[in-house]
């Protein structure tokens, strides 16, 4: 399983906690592995997007204002300053920066820094560059930064881009939607900090060397990942623990970073991440790193929760929610199946973040409804019950101008259109393949695609391809509609009708109309007759009506389409049946119940 | 004592009825949510069978379903049902001055004389309810603005321990503040009827009165809030073993538990005017 490292970092930072700044110098070997000739050099300079307020991630986030708080202070900007770059074995490079933004052309942006390069890096050939930069942290609102003592360096240091096959960089801006995207390497980081600071970070510890200065260096290494975030703060409370994974001959690591007030959340966190990592372990293959970190941050830095780095993850708790209301849980297993769909199975987040949010947003409520009751798996409250998976359906209902899922992320109207379909649509597009493919078949395809993939990555067409190979199916048909294109699905029964045969009155003519409003999918079609006899038909046909007609001697008493429901990516389920005399005792008690709470409500109101 | 032996003497024939025209007029108020709530569903879910197959898609899907169809319908009758609570609310106050009327002039508990102490009763109360409403809603407002600035306060230092407690806190001071509140009302309401004629005096008096016999009003509310609570969950236990009734006998379930919550009330309310009376022999009257 997978590809040649592309990269090495080895990066020796310095954190001053007081200044909010950290100092620091990359050492970076880049091995240009295509047929192409590299002229320039493209790094990512994530850091810049909190640079000030005309970047283009404060743009699209509308967040241009945010230099003024609520409360009248200023928020902290933050940035990085790239201030020297030599070729190790070559000569100085810093003059020939440049800023250039390839997605917008805003010229206030400085995320992405272009080096041209004296000597170009042939075919095969590698580069080795030494850079020395300067952070200055940004007040956390969104994944990186500090509050008071707390910090969160993620996509914290200059990150060469990918360079392509066709001799062009993959070297994005930062975007307000958007993630990452980068190859795989080896990472060495040593971190110099005052010794009170609890650290986590991505990969294992190699070291701690104390200072005489009440500093310590702590070094961590990881090979075979493509990002590199650490956390520090005093006040962590430290827990760890080995979890034995099936199929592997040593246990895993898990370090739990917690908030010392989330006590209450310590076995919420290790007990879901251990039932993700053995689900996913036995479904796809097993945990293949020897450490996991999970990092609780506190309540005001909750902007750099619920996201994924390469074995960290950071999740997020909050006290004052019932244990009924599983988020915890539910950022945790999410976060966790990151760790294969974005940190094993590398797809470009940049320009198809279905194929991690969406494959990952589905393992989710897979892994829920293992883990809790289905329709209970994210809210269980006496009165209040929600399945994980019914909360993806409800944001795939608030799409109200669908688009091409499989789009750069930039592209998407905003927001809440973003995350409705790189999330939410896919996830039920996915679980709508199981049901026409069935679970274990499903299953089967996405264990193949993960070993095909691990350490590489795949794009929509290698996730088709296998998906074909292993159902032995052509679902072009399928992806074109709801991945690649802009169609909703709406199956409806428009009308039922029995009538008693004229040349034969114990028998009936039975007619029902099926029709496809929008979309096309293969579905079940249960009709019931008033004898209590049950007929299923598969309504495969690409028309866009289906009269079925029969004669029998019972006439119809109803019609359901999907009647198992495996077509969750159905818009309306009210249309999906018909009876011929509905029985208005479900509409009525259920009216009663809340003429009743009405009721109730206005003795409240008598004083 | 005193609370006991009023609130036990408060169970009696004339308390069931005064409470059964309350309980008319509530019914009477709701048929409108129940006729609406009827065809708004009718309307929304047609023929099809979305709520017998609740199971198999989810409750929560189910009701976003039917959210989403009958988002219209139901926005207008959620503000037809906001419009009819406004008006329950200030007939409510015509209500308790017929039934503190009955209580405190002896008379006769019939529909008539209910009617006419209400009638009597109700310019007097009315001006009491917006006194009361006036005095409290900054009481309330300031209570309310304490706690959302140190809400801020407490989630910028991420001591979440420190902001539960203070829900607790600002939760307790609410239902104390609340508490107070109704029983001022109450007893200022007694005393207009008892004979003090200015609305500010009357409130005073009902302040004076709960300041003075706080612990006896603290025994009566907790007297009448104990079986009154209990009445939720058991209507909802009810409500459970209720599935397959008819939905007749399940209206009639609901009626019952809705008449006996104002039942209780009125037992309050009667328990109340002993309270006072028994206190000041000269206005006795009542029963």
């Amino acid at each position: 399983m997978g590809a040649e490292p592309v990269v090495e970092y080895a990066i020796d930072a310095r954190l001053l906690p007081v200044n909010r700044r950290l100092e620091a110098t990359q050492v970076m070997t880049w091995r240009n592995g295509t047929q192409a000739q590299a002229n320039t050099l493209r790094f990512h300079l994530y850091y810049n997007a909190f640079r000030g307020p005309d970047t283009t991630f404060m743009r699209e986030n509308g967040l241009r204002r945010f230099r003024i708080r609520e409360d009248g202070e200023m928020h902290r900007y933050g940035g990085i300053d790239v201030l020297e770059v030599r070729r190790i074995g070559g000569g100085n490079l810093t003059s020939r920066i440049a800023f250039i933004a390839p997605d917008d052309g805003n010229t206030q942006d400085r995320t992405v820094m272009e080096i041209p390069l004296e000597k170009p890096v042939p075919p095969g050939g590698q580069v080795r560059l030494r850079i020395r930069f300067r952070l200055n942290i940004p007040e956390i609102f969104a994944r990186t930064g500090s509050w008071r003592d707390f910090f969160f360096l993620g996509q914290w240091f200059p990150k060469i881009g990918v360079f392509q096959a066709d001799g062009t960089w993959h070297c994005h801006q930062f975007h307000a939607h958007s993630e990452f995207f980068a190859d795989f390497g080896t990472y060495r980081v040593a971190v110099t900090l005052p010794a009170e600071f609890v650290v986590g970070a991505t990969g294992n510890p190699v070291s701690a060397v104390p200072h005489p200065d009440g500093t310590v260096t702590r070094t961590f290494a990881q090979d075979r990942i493509h990002d590199f975030a650490w956390t520090a703060w005093p006040r962590f409370s430290r827990h760890q623990r080995n979890v034995e994974v099936p199929g592997r001959d040593r246990p895993v690591k898990v370090v739990l970073l917690l908030d010392p007030r989330h006590g209450d959340a310590k076995e919420r966190y290790f007990n879901s991440l251990v039932f993700a990592m053995r689900f996913l372990s036995a479904k796809l293959f097993p945990y293949p790193y020897d450490r996991i970190t999970l990092v609780d941050p506190p309540l005001p830095a909750m902007g750099s929760g619920g996201m994924e780095y390469p074995t960290l993850i950071t999740v997020g708790h909050f006290s004052l929610l019932p244990q009924g209301i599983h988020a915890t849980e539910m950022t945790t297993i999410h976060e966790f199946g990151h760790q294969y769909w974005y940190g094993l199975i590398a797809s470009d987040e940049f320009r198809e973040a279905w194929l991690d949010e969406g494959v990952t947003t589905f393992f989710e409520s897979e892994i829920m409804d293992a883990y809790f009751k289905e329709k209970h798996s994210l809210v269980d409250l006496p009165l209040i019950r929600i399945g994980d998976g019914e909360i993806h359906r409800v944001g795939l209902n608030r799409i109200t101008l669908v688009e091409r899922v499989n789009q750069p992320a930039w592209h998407f109207l905003s927001g809440a259109n973003y995350s409705n379909h790189v999330y939410n649509r896919a996830a039920v597009f996915i679980d709508t393949l199981k049901g026409y493919l069935g679970k274990e078949k499903l299953y089967d395809f996405f264990a193949q695609y993960a070993r095909r993939y691990a350490w590489r990555h795949p794009g929509t067409a290698d996730f088709m391809a296998t998906l074909k190979d292993v159902s032995r199916q052509d679902l072009q048909w399928a992806f074109d509609q709801f991945i690649n294109g802009t169609s909703r699905l709406d199956l409806a029964v428009d009308s039922l009708s029995s009538r008693r045969r004229n040349d034969d009155p114990e028998r009936y003519c039975n007619e029902v109309l099926l029709v496809r409003r929008e979309g096309y999918f293969p579905a079940e079609v249960l009709i019931r007759l008033r004898n209590g006899r049950e007929v299923r038909h598969l309504w495969k046909d690409r028309g866009r009506w289906k009269r079925l007609q029969f004669t029998h001697e019972s006439p119809l008493q109803s019609v359901t389409i999907d009647p198992d429901f495996l077509i969750p990516l159905d818009h309306d389920l009210i249309n999906n049946s018909k009876a011929v005399q509905p029985s208005p005792r479900k509409h009525r008690r259920l009216a009663a119940r809340l003429g009743f709470l009405f009721q109730t409500l206005l003795g409240m109101l008598f004083m | 004592m005193k609370a006991i032996h009023a609130f036990l003497h408060s169970f009696r024939g004339r308390t069931a009825r005064v409470s059964l025209y309350a309980w008319m007029a509530n019914l009477f108020f709701s048929l409108l949510a129940y006729l609406g709530l009827n065809r708004l569903l009718a309307c929304t879910l047609g023929d099809s069978l979305l709520l017998e197959n609740s199971q198999l898609y989810g409750s929560f899907s189910v009701w976003m379903e039917m959210i989403r169809h009958g988002e219209a319908g139901m926005r207008l009758l959620l503000f037809e049902l906001g419009l009819l609570a406004l008006v329950f609310g200030l007939f409510s106050v015509f209500l308790s001055g017929g039934i503190y009327g009955c209580f405190i002039s002896g008379k006769s508990t019939g529909l008539r004389d209910f009617l006419r102490q209400g009638w009597n009763a109700f310019p007097g109360f009315i001006k009491l309810f917006f006194t009361c409403w006036l005095v409290w809603i900054p009481a309330l407002a300031v209570c309310l603005v304490g706690f959302l600035l140190l809400a801020g306060v407490l989630r910028d230092s991420g001591n979440e321990t420190a902001f539960r407690w203070l829900a607790v806190v600002w939760g307790g001071l609410t239902l104390l503040l609340a508490g107070y509140s109704l029983a001022v009302y109450d007893f200022a309401r007694i005393q207009r009827l008892g004979g003090v004629k200015k609305t500010w005096e009357s409130f005073r008096a009902g302040m004076g009165f709960v300041s003075r016999h706080a612990g006896a009003i603290l025994l009566l509310y907790i007297l009448f809030l104990v079986p009154f609570l209990l009445l939720f969950p058991l209507t909802s236990v009810l409500d459970s073993f209720t599935t397959s009734l008819p939905l007749i006998p399940l209206l009639l379930v609901f009626q019952v538990a809705i008449w006996l919550r104002y039942f209780l009330k009125t037992v309050l309310m009667h328990a109340e005017t002993r309270l006072v009376f028994s206190q000041s022999p000269v206005a006795s009257g009542g029963s």
